[in-house]
């Protein structure tokens, strides 16, 4: 653990792609220049970055909301909570369904199949599952799920299981399919789904993605330290903007946890971590 | 009438084998310069996942090789048959396994390798069908590096006539 002053801080990251390790060689390049070195850490999935983590193999957790939520727990929440993507903030899930199904709302969701991302996808399966749930339709019970289980560990990372879950709702295989609102405005813009064939019937309450977490241990006025140094990015200046365009963000804003509600009602709902 | 021998003794060594030594050496432990006969050629990295890298890696060498080494086989041969061919071009897609045992990603730990190699070679060369398949194949055969690792893993060469 990074306890000295002068010691680098080390970051996890979960890395399923090899090009994602450019944006943080860039990003550690950028702490570099500011005066503050960075390690940078890659995982496999989040269960393995929340045990380097637990583990002080690292200092900071660039965390899914799920893996913040292990950490939490893990922790007795005594994690700290560090910033967040304003693209992080206040994202929804979408109920889509095909135009000529008849279905309005989530009361015709009954007794249909609906295709969901994979198992551990914060967005495309525990949240809906909750907000279908707050909304009278019980899991396991109420409808069926039919779960498209891509990158299983990477907490939804990968578009991969939304979008199969969406082509088999256009192919008629399921009945209605969740999709995080920014892949499904993405979908709309660049034609991967016909919006003329399909249509949002319901969004859930807003919740916050991902986060960064250090370890209870951690020095707090490093951590800050740190968040300092990673709030100077600007948006303005052409050498950040690349690195932030890359990363999804425009600003590093203030992380929260009541952006995590839901998800937390979904683990006791489905006791996720229980399993 | 000449008697065929099949005494290994009067078999020479340079006649069967064509022996080429490189050196390498590394002066700042970070970067590798390689030797030829009179040149020399320095890389930093087996591997960039960065498209914006400038710098030529182990891995952008190895695939030049490949490609080059077939283009050129084609290329002699044509030369051979009073340059037949009037137009070349070849496309290499390669595909690297594990690659994220490369990238020091934790939880994984499999050997990286170079499992498939597609080339396309697309020709202008004024044969018939036929003679152009057997103009293709023949050349083929003269590349070493495609013989040496059509031994060892999957490489399709592809070729397509230019209309």
């Amino acid at each position: 653990m990074s306890l000295l002053s002068n010691d680098r801080v080390k970051v996890g990251a979960v890395i399923y792609d090899p090009k994602v390790t450019v944006i943080w060689e860039i990003i550690a390049d950028f702490f570099k220049e500011e005066g503050l070195e960075i390690e940078c850490v890659f995982y496999k999935d989040y269960e393995k970055q929340v045990d380097g983590l637990m583990n002080k193999e690292i200092d900071i957790a660039w965390n899914s909301p799920l893996a913040w939520l292990d950490t939490y727990l893990r922790t007795d929440g005594k994690c700290q909570m560090g910033s967040m993507r304003d693209t992080d903030r206040d994202r929804k899930t979408c109920f889509i369904v095909r135009k000529d199904s008849g279905i309005t709302n989530l009361d015709g969701l009954k007794g249909k199949t609906i295709g969901f991302g994979a198992i551990d996808s914060p967005q495309a399966r525990l949240i809906p599952i909750n907000h279908l749930y707050k909304n009278g339709l019980e899991f396991e019970e109420d409808y069926s799920e039919k779960r498209f289980d891509i990158g299983v560990g990477l907490h939804g990372d990968h578009v991969g299981g939304e979008l199969d879950a969406v082509k088999a709702l256009m192919e008629g295989t399921v009945d209605a399919a969740v999709a995080l609102d920014l892949n499904w405005d993405a979908w709309k813009k660049d034609g991967t789904v016909d919006e003329n064939q399909l249509v949002c019937i319901d969004t859930t309450d807003l919740f916050d993605h991902c986060i960064f977490v250090a370890h209870p241990e951690f020095s707090t006025e490093r951590f800050l330290e740190w968040q300092k140094v990673l709030n100077r990015m600007d948006y303005n200046n052409d050498d950040h903007k690349n690195m932030m365009d890359m990363e999804g963000l425009k600003e590093w804003v203030e992380g929260r946890i009541t952006g995590f509600q839901q998800l937390r009602e979904a683990n006791n709902y489905l006791k996720f971590f229980d399993k | 009438m000449k008697k065929k021998t099949s005494d290994n003794r009067n078999t020479l060594y340079e006649s069967k084998i064509f022996d080429i030594n490189f050196r390498g050496t590394s002066n700042d432990l970070s970067r590798v310069k390689v030797f030829t006969n009179k040149s020399s050629i320095q890389i930093e990295k087996q591997i960039s996942f960065d498209s914006e890298n400038e710098h030529i890696t182990s891995v952008e060498y190895f695939a030049g090789s490949v490609l080059s080494s077939i283009l050129l086989s084609l290329l002699e041969q044509s030369k051979k048959r009073g340059s037949i061919i009037e137009e070349i071009e070849g496309v290499l897609n390669l595909s690297l396994e594990n690659p994220l045992t490369l990238a020091g990603v934790r939880g994984y730990d499999e050997e990286p390798v170079i499992s498939k190699i597609m080339i396309t070679v697309f020709l202008y060369a004024d044969l018939e069908d036929n003679e152009f398949d057997d103009f293709c194949t023949k050349a083929l055969t003269n590349s070493p590096i495609y013989n040496t690792l059509k031994k060892s893993m999957k490489l399709e060469v592809l070729f397509k006539k230019l209309l």
